[in-house]
């Protein structure tokens, strides 16, 4: 027993150090994990804190850049409504028709480019209706889901995360693919799974497909820079770039699906 | 004595530890280099410090810089490590006299080289475990030993332009 006792007293470092490193194993492990529960997320009262107010600070020396996006954005919109209004004179009668998606403006406090994992961090919480599992969108482009949700607070990965997958349409024939990050380019995203009659070509737009509840349908996602097929495969090897300016989130819009949860338990018992 | 040391460390951590999370953390060179310097504290804590002291704090010190950058559990995980290896480094530094009772590791108290080296390899094994970490597999070897040693080098820059003005006496 007392050899025991002094075993422990001599080695205790050593243990106490393995013991440690277990736990942020176990940490890592599980933020690695698809469905990112992990609660070490920025999504807290004192970094979100610490974020707002630095961001308020580097929010002055980008605001030439940001007031241009959103005019631009505004010039879209307004053709887009134009449209809208021509066509809407002969008085529109169907009172069943409703949107499914609305959006909610939001700020990126943080957000990183250049690891592995990347994620960002925004300044609504479940105060303002958000929740796990969300899309998040900028005006010209796709940002990310969110995965952890605080108070006032939420995190999301973001488009240069490995486990970030966004299911893509091409725009000239339809065919239905799945985005991911490898990992390491930014300017390089690979898409799965579109098949060889599509006829992808290089400069050939990448929509989202309106497959999940995430994004609506028909939102740029990226541009096809690269795109092969292999003797005797049946689809593509396409690389593509986004179409947002990942380097500079700054403003953009949380999307809700009006009808989530029939969906989800739908596709739940489906399974 | 005591609450002077305290006191100061706190001051370095929170000052580290700020400069990291709003400026480091945006700063990348060439793709190469990321300077990390939020676990300082933990290399300058007096060297007769009990290991249930260093580990805790270095375990803390990850931690927090975990919840900042969302890394999950990769800062806790190479500063632990860099906190039980501490104890080694210095042992096999150990001058021909002996370390005295309030030594604390920089370059006010031990010539250059010993600063130096101290620093490289305690710097390059925590950069070297986070980026092995990160990537959780070792079939990028090169790309991370490049990466730990540019980032190494900016930081153990860093941290000893910090020793030199914030140790000053």
């Amino acid at each position: 027993m007392r050899n025991l006792f002094l075993f422990i007293r001599r080695f205790y470092p050593f243990f106490l150090f393995l013991f440690l490193e277990v736990i942020a194993v176990i940490l890592i492990a599980r933020s690695n994990a698809y469905q990112g529960a992990t609660m070490v997320n920025s999504a807290n009262q004192v970094s979100g804190w610490f974020y707002t107010q630095n961001n308020s600070i580097l929010e002055y020396f980008r605001l030439k850049e940001t007031n241009i996006e959103l005019a631009e954005e505004n010039a879209r919109l307004r053709a887009t409504l134009g449209n809208y209004t021509e066509a809407g004179d002969s008085a529109r009668t169907d009172t069943t028709e409703r949107y499914i998606y609305s959006y909610l403006p939001a700020r990126v406090i943080n957000h990183s480019i250049h690891k592995k994992m990347n994620y960002f961090t925004l300044d609504k919480g479940s105060a303002d209706g958000l929740r796990p599992g969300l899309g998040v969108v900028e005006s010209n482009g796709v940002v990310g889901m969110l995965t952890n949700v605080s108070q006032n607070y939420a995190v999301g990965i973001s488009m240069l995360n490995s486990k970030t997958r966004v299911s893509v349409r091409h725009k000239r024939s339809g065919a239905i693919g799945i985005m991911r990050w490898k990992g390491s380019d930014i300017t390089a995203h690979v898409v799965d799974d579109i098949t060889k009659t599509a006829g992808v070509k290089e400069g050939d737009t990448l929509v989202t497909s309106g497959y999940s509840t995430y994004f609506p349908e028909g939102l740029p996602v990226a541009v096809v820079t690269r795109s092969d097929l292999r003797d005797g495969s049946n689809f593509y090897d396409i690389t593509s770039v986004l179409t947002n300016e990942i380097f500079s989130l700054d403003k953009v819009y949380v999307v809700f699906h009006q009808d989530y949860q029939e969906l989800d338990s739908l596709e739940t018992v489906a399974q | 004595m005591i609450i002077k040391y305290a006191i100061r460390n706190l001051l370095l951590f929170a000052v580290t530890f700020l400069l990291q999370v709003a400026v480091l953390d945006n700063v990348q060179v060439y793709g190469m280099g990321f300077p990390m310097i939020y676990f300082m504290v933990i290399l300058f804590l007096p060297i007769r410090q009990p290991a249930y002291v260093v580990l805790p704090m270095a375990f803390l010190a990850g931690l927090s810089m975990d919840f900042f950058a969302n890394t999950g559990g990769l800062h806790a995980g190479a500063t632990t490590l860099l906190g039980f290896a501490r104890f080694f480094v210095l042992n096999r530094l150990e001058p021909q006299a002996g370390y005295e009772k309030e030594d604390v590791p920089g370059i006010y108290r031990f010539r250059a080289t010993w600063t130096l080296s101290f620093l490289l390899i305690l710097v390059g094994i925590h950069h070297l475990f986070y980026f092995v970490l990160e990537e959780g597999n070792l079939l990028h070897m090169g790309e991370i030993l490049l990466k730990t040693v540019v980032s190494g080098l900016l930081s153990v820059i860093l941290i000893l332009l910090f020793n030199l003005f914030f140790f000053r006496r």
